[in-house]
């Protein structure tokens, strides 16, 4: 949570996403700061995570751009050879590559896209992997991981990139509430250490715990965003209200 | 007048197991070769390419393998291309097992979970990188199994070719049948070299499904990684 600079590092402009006929996002704006971290709630199936895969490349916008570091996104691939995994995502189903080993995992990308030397990527994956407290994984395969484990590994193979922006899409709604926990951890660690973060969630303590910011989305449109705090103590709009009284009343 | 046993060891039946086992041999690799590139070119979403790859696979799957390689042998020498009777064979069976491959490879690489490729792709990898370092390799365990099969199917189909006069190992058994009139000593001893191949096929695929079993893998120590250091572009 270090202090923003003045040029935000995204900028989400009226963003709109259709699939056929069906709107999943219409004029999401937002922009992140570095060293920030943006938590975005909202109920199932209000295009949360279409709009992380939008802002990571994967999918393309219909109208309206993201600017990511002065580069707009779109998922031609000419742009993202040029971004070369400047954008870390995590994914609710992890997917590790199943036939390769932890570190070969997170070697993967460095050795290929950044060809950094094969001694040097190994000594960082292993600092990696002690970071999210796995050297004793490093030779096992995807298939032996518990899921936090494996999610874990995911954050070291994505931080392996040194990424300027890290984009987490409901990191732990696979998991067990005791796994959770040890993926929540390594991901509040990963903030501390000033990450810019955008975060799809539905884990409250977390949001409070590390979010600067927080996005609220309903039908594909946001709602209400401010500061954390504020967002929890003082919700101005009804939709908000009664989202967060249904998820931290109980 | 030789016997069975004196057939089966003989180096008249042990060159045309030969050349059986070249024929399949080479057949089979060009055919996975001509059917990956059928493969990637079905699931690359290339539209031009979509229908000549279609075209071709219903061509080559729709008419008899006999047909495709008297045409190519007879026929096409009448269109001024001649190859030899092994060229031939092998042209014929290659392209008729690409257009099987083409369906296996596809298959295989459609297999694989589509968040395989949202993952290589936010991490920067070419589409190349990601079709030989990611998607392949996790396909080769759908697509091993039914290729161990093709395998074995080409080596029986390999047969055909002695009807364009290959001197494979059933001409061969053939010919020596008729000058001594002996079918049965003959057709038994190609049959027994025929099934010892088969058999070795069969082991082979067996020991390849096993080395792609990564549970049972052995841990690669301190050359981690290594496997990645071609292809830097």
């Amino acid at each position: 949570m270090t202090a923003p600079d003045n040029q935000p590092i995204l900028k989400v402009s009226a963003v709109e996403k259709k699939y056929g006929e069906l709107t999943v996002l219409r004029d999401i704006s937002f922009e992140q700061f570095n060293g920030e971290a943006v938590v975005i709630v909202g109920s199932s199936g209000s295009g949360k995570s279409t709009l992380l895969r939008c802002i990571a490349g994967l999918e393309d916008v219909n109208s309206g751009e993201i600017v990511f570091c002065d580069q707009k996104i779109s998922a031609d691939k000419k742009l993202r050879y040029s971004i070369r995994g400047q954008i870390g995502m995590l994914f609710q189903s992890f997917n590790l590559f199943p036939h390769l080993t932890v570190i070969e995992n997170i070697m993967l990308a460095p050795r290929l896209v950044r060809h950094t030397p094969q001694e040097e990527a190994d000594a960082r994956a292993s600092d990696l992997l002690k970071k999210v407290g796995l050297v004793d994984k490093t030779y096992s395969y995807p298939e032996e991981l518990s899921g936090g484990q494996a999610q874990r590994v995911a954050i070291a193979r994505a931080l392996a990139m040194d990424p300027k922006l890290m984009l987490f899409d409901e990191p732990t709604s696979a998991l067990d509430p005791e796994l959770t926990r040890e993926v929540l951890d390594v991901m509040l660690g990963v903030v501390e250490d000033g990450m810019t973060v955008t975060v799809v969630t539905h884990e409250m303590s977390f949001a409070r715990k590390a979010a600067d910011r927080m996005v609220f989305m309903e039908h594909g449109k946001i709602v209400e965003q401010g500061a954390t705090e504020d967002l929890f103590n003082n919700p101005q709009n009804e939709r908000t209200r009664s989202f967060l009284s249904q998820i931290i009343g109980d | 007048m030789p016997g069975f046993v004196d057939y089966f060891f003989s180096l008249n039946f042990a060159l045309g197991a030969g050349i059986t086992l070249a024929l399949t041999l080479l057949s089979m690799i060009l055919g996975i070769a001509g059917g990956l590139v059928l493969a990637l070119v079905k699931t690359s979403g290339i539209r031009v390419l979509q229908a000549p790859t279609d075209l071709y696979i219903w061509l080559f799957r729709g008419t008899p393998i006999l047909l495709q390689l008297i045409f190519i042998f007879n026929a096409l020498p009448q269109m001024g291309l001649r190859f030899s009777a092994f060229t031939s064979a092998v042209i014929a069976l290659s392209l008729n097992e690409s257009a099987y491959m083409a369906e296996i490879i596809r298959a295989g690489i459609e297999s694989v979970d589509k968040g395989q490729r949202s993952a290589a792709r936010v991490l920067g990898l070419r589409d190349n990188q990601i079709m030989r370092y990611v998607v392949l390799p996790q396909a080769m365990r759908l697509i091993v199994p039914p290729t161990g099969n093709q395998f074995i199917g080409m080596l029986k189909m390999s047969a055909l070719a002695s009807v364009i006069a290959v001197q494979d190992l059933l001409l061969r058994a053939q010919r020596i049948a008729s000058a001594n009139f002996d079918y049965v000593d003959t057709l038994l001893a190609a049959a027994c070299w025929y099934l010892i191949l088969t058999t070795l096929f069969t082991y082979g695929q067996r020991w390849l499904e096993q080395r792609m079993d990564v549970s049972k893998r052995k841990r690669p120590a301190a050359a981690a990684g290594a496997a990645f250091t071609s292809d830097n572009r």
